[in-house]
């Protein structure tokens, strides 16, 4: 019995523990899906919607799927308006902001991370106290700067916006060079490199998973971004979340949700692909500067 | 790496500087440039044509009416701006705004006493195509003569409206609650259409299947309780719209059904409000017996063969004994003060309110026409098109102006309204308080648009 027991006792702990360990990983992947439910959700309705009539779309009690799928509604969204040519203007923009953004925001953080001066740690604290400010208390002066030097219904304010560099990726950026090791650093200077080639040959070539992230997360701000264009360009250059918000109605003024949902179904994908062929990338970068979103 | 390749901190930043500026300025101009002059109301173009920077609806101001006025005005080219009143004030913000801008007649107060329209009366007194007394009385809510609405200059032209406060219904949900059908002629009084709203609502399930009367609360609470208020024979403001009394009995009367009617969950509000904030859909899949709309709500039936025959249009209601049956809006345009090209835009205002728009306007049956001249255009082809149109004939009668301060806009009103009677139908505030907190509010609000227009 005692010989039984010592040699029992370790196997019923061990057994103990699987089982705990079973149900502890059990009870996160419930609690996981039952989050991925509730992230997928909405955009479960919004495809649903968009497959719906407008009367199953206002029906009560709610009808969850359509009796019909309605895929007209799609050929809708991309007909009805110009979609092809707003997606373009969108997507031309994303880019050149998201590309100019990354290129700034990387020479920046180098800067901060590696570079000495006077007043580094001041400048730096200045630059991230604008991170609290609110973009909606500039959008005034902004529109009234922008129209005074003739800069309004183009795309240069894009431009420029990507030219000047973001605090949230200046920090991004500024944490994950400041994770290199110096040893790298004074190698390169010891072979006579400079501070250009040791950014562009050294720091960047170690950087495309922050690099990667800081393209995707500009690219989606600006794609998914009303404001802006709503306010600074015209019918044919806006982007396709204004066109999207504004335009799918009928010829007296009602909105057509169920066409509105096509359509924004349609506005998704391509960021929602773009995060989905590079999530890796973004969860290394988060990882290896310690910021999180 | 030789030394040669050694940069300095001034020199990379420099350099980054150029090569940045460089890549924009090179490659990106020609794509950048989303092709418009990025001036208001700037020449733009060939020589001589002048570029007119509209703001309005692209339903309502169609590319072919654009096209259709810029072949018939070679000198003029529109740059269209889809209506956005955040970029509206931003525009006047920067003295740069649009040349002809979409807006409504009851509320315009505001902008007039500020200046920031044009007097049109000049254009109209000239024009062969607009003329005064060919306007329908609903254009004096764009008049102001610096102390009152109604009389004085000319500073907005009504495209089109409705007498928003009469209803439709349908007959078969009336049918289903044996309710019975409303008068063409007489109107009914509020408390009896609350009464009406109770029977014709259905709930299954803790939902409401079959909403009894929709109020389109979403759009507006001002125009109905301050029309209320009129048909109490009372006034909303004093002499000189300085300030308002809110604690009227007429006003309490008004707030309180509003508040009765949410409390017995008759219709949607801003509490339990529709998917899509508006009657239509829900009116036209029969789960709505009465929505409070207006004549150009039968626009949207022309094509609804199915629900035309149990569609009908009834009187504006009434609280009290005065019959007023006014727009809430009467949706038009102005030109702004500011504009550079004002007499180009009069021309679009002449095309669009006189022109093959508003004959095209008329016909449809989307609201009614604001000249005088355009009314016999009214569609009457249809049985319900023709019920519709009699009742709005003999609504006319009863036309009458809703109350405007140029201090305080309608914005604020419907925010302060909203606030309060959320406040008391959820039973924290009474009616008496929740008015007296209103006439509080929207006093402060008046005082400060005095001292800043003065």
């Amino acid at each position: 019995m005692h010989v039984n027991r010592q040699h029992s006792g370790p196997a019923a702990v061990t057994q103990v523990r699987v089982r705990n360990l079973r149900l502890s990983v059990g009870a996160t992947y419930v609690l996981l899906m039952a989050l991925a439910v509730l992230f997928v959700g909405p955009f479960v309705w919004l495809l649903l919607a968009a497959l719906k009539t407008r009367d199953e779309w206002a029906a009560v009690p709610t009808r969850i799927l359509p009796q019909h799928a309605q895929w007209g509604n799609f050929v809708h969204a991309l007909t009805d308006i110009n979609f092809p040519a707003y997606a373009a203007n969108s997507f031309f923009l994303s880019t050149i902001y998201a590309v100019l953004i990354t290129a700034s925001s990387a020479t920046v953080g180098f800067g901060f991370a590696r570079l000495r001066g006077r007043g580094k740690g001041g400048l730096f604290l200045v630059l991230l106290s604008t991170m609290m400010l609110p973009q909606i208390l500039t959008l005034l002066p902004t529109y009234v700067l922008f129209s005074r030097v003739g800069l309004v219904n183009t795309y240069w304010p894009w431009v420029l916006w990507g030219l000047a560099a973001s605090p949230y990726l200046v920090f991004l950026f500024r944490q994950f060079f400041a994770a290199i090791p110096r040893e790298l650093e004074d190698a390169a200077i010891i072979d006579g490199c400079g501070w250009a080639r040791i950014f562009l040959r050294i720091f960047l070539p170690l950087s495309r998973p922050v690099l990667l992230t800081s393209f995707l997360l500009s690219f989606t701000w600006t794609w998914g971004d009303y404001i802006a264009p709503a306010l600074l360009l015209d019918v044919d250059h806006t982007t396709l979340s204004v066109a999207i918000t504004a335009w799918y109605r009928d010829p007296h003024g009602n909105a057509i949700p169920t066409v509105q949902a096509a359509a924004a179904a349609l506005y998704v994908l391509p960021a929602l692909l773009i995060f989905l062929f590079a999530q890796r990338y973004f969860i290394r970068s988060v990882v290896a500067s310690g910021v999180k979103g | 790496m030789d030394g040669s390749a050694r940069i300095s901190r001034r020199r990379l930043l420099a350099g980054s500087a150029a090569v940045a500026g460089g890549a924009a300025a090179g490659g990106l101009l020609s794509g950048c440039d989303a092709g418009s002059s990025g001036t208001s109301g700037g020449s733009g173009g060939a020589e001589g044509t002048v570029t007119l920077t509209v703001m309005y609806n692209n339903n309502e101001l169609t590319k072919e009416h654009i096209a259709d006025f810029e072949a018939k005005n070679s000198g003029i080219k529109v740059n269209f701006l889809q209506t956005d009143p955040t970029r509206l004030n931003a525009m006047l913000a920067a003295g740069n705004p649009p040349d002809f801008v979409r807006g409504a007649a009851v509320g315009s107060a505001n902008f007039n006493a500020r200046g920031l329209a044009a007097d049109l009366t000049p254009y109209l007194e000239k024009s062969e195509v607009l003329k005064k007394d060919d306007l329908l009385a609903v254009n004096d809510s764009f008049r102001w003569d610096g102390g009152k609405i109604g009389q004085g200059a000319y500073y907005g032209i009504v495209k089109d409206w409705s007498q928003d406060a009469t209803l439709w219904y349908n007959t078969q949900l009336f049918d289903q609650a044996k309710v019975p059908h409303l008068s063409d002629t007489e109107p009914i009084g509020y408390d009896e259409l609350l009464a009406i709203g109770k029977k014709l609502t259905v709930k299954q399930g803790g939902k409401t299947k079959v909403y009894g009367v929709g109020l389109e609360w979403a759009w507006n609470v001002y125009a109905p309780i301050a029309m209320m208020i009129l048909q109490q024979g009372e006034q909303l403001y004093n002499e000189d719209l300085s300030e308002t009394d809110f604690t009227t009995a007429a006003a309490r009367r008004a707030f309180s059904w509003y508040v009765d009617f949410a409390q017995a969950g008759v219709g949607p509000t801003s509490l339990d409000p529709l998917p899509d904030g508006a009657d239509l859909s829900t009116f036209m899949a029969k789960r709505m017996a009465v929505s409070q709309d207006g004549y150009w709500y039968g626009g949207n039936f022309v094509k609804e063969t199915a629900l035309q025959a149990n569609i009908r249009m009834a009187p504006a209601p009434v609280m009290g004994d005065k019959r007023i049956s006014p727009t809430y809006a009467g949706q038009g345009a102005w030109i702004p003060s500011k504009s550079k090209h004002k007499d180009e835009a009069w021309k679009l205002m002449e095309y669009f309110m006189a022109g093959p728009p508003a004959e095209e306007r008329a016909k449809s049956g989307w609201g009614l026409p604001a000249l005088k001249s355009l009314l016999p255009k009214l569609p009457q082809d249809l049985p319900y098109q023709k019920q519709a149109y009699q009742v709005a004939q003999n609504e006319l009668k009863s036309t009458g102006a809703l109350p405007d301060s140029p201090y305080v806009t309608i914005d604020a009103w419907n925010l302060g309204l909203d606030k309060y009677l959320q406040r008391a139908i959820k039973k924290q505030l009474t009616v008496d308080a929740a008015c007296q907190a209103i006439t509080q509010d929207i006093n402060k609000l008046l005082k400060q648009g005095k001292e800043q227009i003065g």
